[in-house]
């Protein structure tokens, strides 16, 4: 066991709650203490976002957890139903309930007579896990819930885009803006950031799934399985990714994208880099030091390494895959901060330590005065906003 | 004040030996408080002539905050001061949170203090099976850990857990192990397969208490041996057990 300097890593809980916390209409039950709601909801403000589900919490006190008295979840169910006469009530263990092995299941087929809404149990203790654990459980839950028997195929979902991650909605947006210059195809269901129960339902009417993370794979292979749409899972990062990207679109969809249109937004970004490159010939740009979700710094890595020739140097944080071993340390960081032609592009705690013309922010958390409004990274747009900053330095 | 912790397997005789020792103890003027910390709650049942008294639990749950300290604890034979943890149905909550929710209650409201017993009797649930049900031996609750048992096999195996369990919280300046107190059952050899087992587990045997008939026959009448039978070879036998407990 070793001591880490970074914030704790975020349990199956939190990535669980951050997912449905997205989703407009979605009624949400938490059996469990006042405190780990209300820190649900704090955390939310941490990424800049509010819930856009109703959430609540049953509270919890020593006889729910001594006795077992699951009374007042009950009542609770009851009046969220009468409330707001939702389709669906997802009802939530807590860490407390998972400590003392609260049958949540049981509970709520025990109490589904009761209310007219299905109950959707869900495991979620905070004792699996990292947050990817619980963001794959809650977007495997939504694809569950896409209706069968919907025929038309006119557009297209995108599966992993969830608060957990920096500027998500920005990011889904350069994607929705690529997809239908290129493809003409609208987007239907973003999951989680934008969506509502009745898009959920409807998921199955898509011609295509791209799918963003590898936590949402198994909601796409649900989708696939149920409608036959097939998915692409992968991150437009950089020209070259974004090509390949856009290809492979092509070639699910089973026709060719608009590149008349595309490609001109791609001549613009191949100039920038070659003015880019001429710059790090002449040493005013050196190296990168890169964090933040593991496939963030993938796609990242290969576009600064693989196309403008960069060497990367990986830095880990509290949103690093648990294995990943750290390049350079957190003192090395700073030493490397010294050095002329450093740029970083890293989580919001490391971002503090670096001015803001040689940074660039990529997960969380949100700091005042540190955070600065800045376009998603992924797509054509993103390449550009990147090689731009690095001209700059 | 001597605090003394009384673990075993479910079912060894650890409340009939609790109660009988209570009894003996009260009877000679000692202030005596005997603690169930077991979800069935019966560790009181024959000082209290079979009437079962509202757990701690049970009046958190119906007064709250309002609880007063005469609702929990109850006056029985020869005056010991009789309370029941309690807990949840079986297979539901937490036990072991019921019995740290019931010890926190007792402090809150100074029952030490107020009742200032010369000795306190924790009677124990079979197994230190969790963090709460360690909580007797924890935190300056009880000095000594004492563990019914008899020659059976699962019962020294029982008995084995609770000395790790001790053991286990050494370092932390805990309790301590008191001593094996042999219940005999009237298998072959007892005494001797019970003294190898304590030499195993760095600890002795503190008493044996012979099998005898006069314990049904005084539980049948909800007392204790030796509040019906205070004349019998039995009644003789808990009180020596109970100074010696005392005097330890």
């Amino acid at each position: 066991m070793k001591l880490y300097k970074n914030y704790p890593v975020p349990s199956d809980r939190m990535g669980l709650l951050w997912t449905l916390s997205g989703i407009k209409d979605l009624v949400l039950v938490e059996f469990g203490p006042e405190g780990t709601t209300r820190y649900l909801l704090e955390s939310l403000k941490y990424f800049g976002e509010e819930a856009n589900a109703k959430i609540f919490t049953t509270m919890m006190d020593e006889d729910v957890v001594i006795m077992g008295n699951a009374e007042r979840l009950r009542k609770t169910l009851v009046e969220v139903d009468e409330m707001y006469s939702p389709e669906y009530i997802f009802v939530v263990e807590s860490s407390v309930g998972a400590v003392i092995g609260m049958d949540i299941e049981g509970l709520c087929r025990e109490f589904q007579q009761s209310v007219k809404a299905k109950l959707l149990s869900v495991k979620g203790g905070g004792l699996s896990g990292i947050w990817t654990t619980g963001v794959e459980e809650a977007l495997s839950m939504l694809a569950e819930i896409a209706e069968e028997k919907i025929s038309e195929k006119e557009n297209y979902n995108i599966l992993g885009c969830c608060a957990d991650e920096l500027n998500h909605k920005a990011e889904a947006d350069a994607i929705t803006a690529m997809m239908e210059k290129a493809f003409a195809l609208k987007v239907n269901c973003i999951l989680s950031a934008s969506a509502s129960i009745e898009d959920c339902k409807k998921m199955g009417k898509s011609a295509l799934n791209v799918v963003l993370r590898k936590e949402a794979l198994p909601a796409a292979q649900t989708l696939e399985k149920k409608f036959g749409t097939p998915y692409v899972y992968g991150r437009p990062y950089g020209l070259d990714g974004t090509q390949s990207w856009l290809e492979e679109m092509e070639e699910k969809l089973g026709r060719e994208g608009n590149w008349k249109a595309v490609n001109v937004e791609m001549e613009a970004l191949r100039s920038l880099i070659l003015q880019l490159k001429q710059k790090i010939e002449h040493g005013a740009v050196r190296k990168l030091v890169i964090s933040g979700h593991s496939e963030t710094v993938k796609g990242l890595t290969a576009f600064a390494s693989l196309e403008l020739g960069l060497p990367v140097l990986y830095l880990k944080s509290a949103w690093s895959a648990p294995k990943e071993e750290a390049a350079v340390t957190e003192e090395e960081y700073r030493h490397l901060l010294e050095e002329s032609g450093t740029f970083v592009l890293v989580d919001g705690l490391h971002s503090r330590l670096a001015d803001e013309k040689r940074r660039i922010q990529t997960a969380h958390p949100i700091l005042e005065g540190i955070t600065v409004p800045q376009p998603g990274l992924m797509g054509i747009k993103g390449a550009a906003y990147i090689v731009r900053k690095l001209i700059d330095l | 004040m001597k605090k003394i912790a009384i673990y075993g397997k479910g079912g060894i005789g650890k409340s009939t030996t609790v109660a009988n020792v209570s009894a003996a103890l009260s009877r000679e003027g000692i202030r005596v408080m005997q603690i169930g910390c077991d979800p069935k709650s019966d560790s009181t049942v024959n000082l209290t002539g079979g009437q079962r008294i509202p757990t701690v639990l049970d009046v958190i749950r119906e007064k709250g905050e309002k609880t007063k300290l005469e609702d929990i604890t109850f006056e029985g034979s020869f005056q010991v001061i009789c309370v029941e943890a309690g807990g949840p149905m079986p297979g539901t909550g937490c036990a072991g949170r019921g019995i740290i929710a019931a010890f926190e209650k007792l402090e809150e409201l100074r029952a030490y203090e107020i009742y200032r017993p010369d000795i306190i009797l924790y009677d124990v649930l079979g197994d230190v099976v969790c963090g709460g049900f360690a909580m007797p031996i924890r935190n300056g609750y009880a000095d000594r850990v004492c563990v019914v048992t008899s020659g059976e096999m699962m019962s020294l195996y029982a008995a084995g857990n609770i000395a790790s369990a001790v053991r286990s919280y050494g370092a932390r300046g805990y309790a301590e192990m008191g001593g094996l107190i042999l219940n005999k059952k009237g298998i072959e050899g007892e005494e001797e397969i019970v003294r190898k087992a304590a030499d195993e587990m760095e600890t002795t045997v503190l008493f044996t208490v012979e099998r005898d008939q006069t314990v049904q026959k005084a539980e049948a009448v909800h007392k204790t041996v030796v509040e019906a039978f205070p004349e019998s070879r039995q009644a003789e036998a808990y009180r020596s057990l109970a100074f010696k407990l005392l005097e330890e």
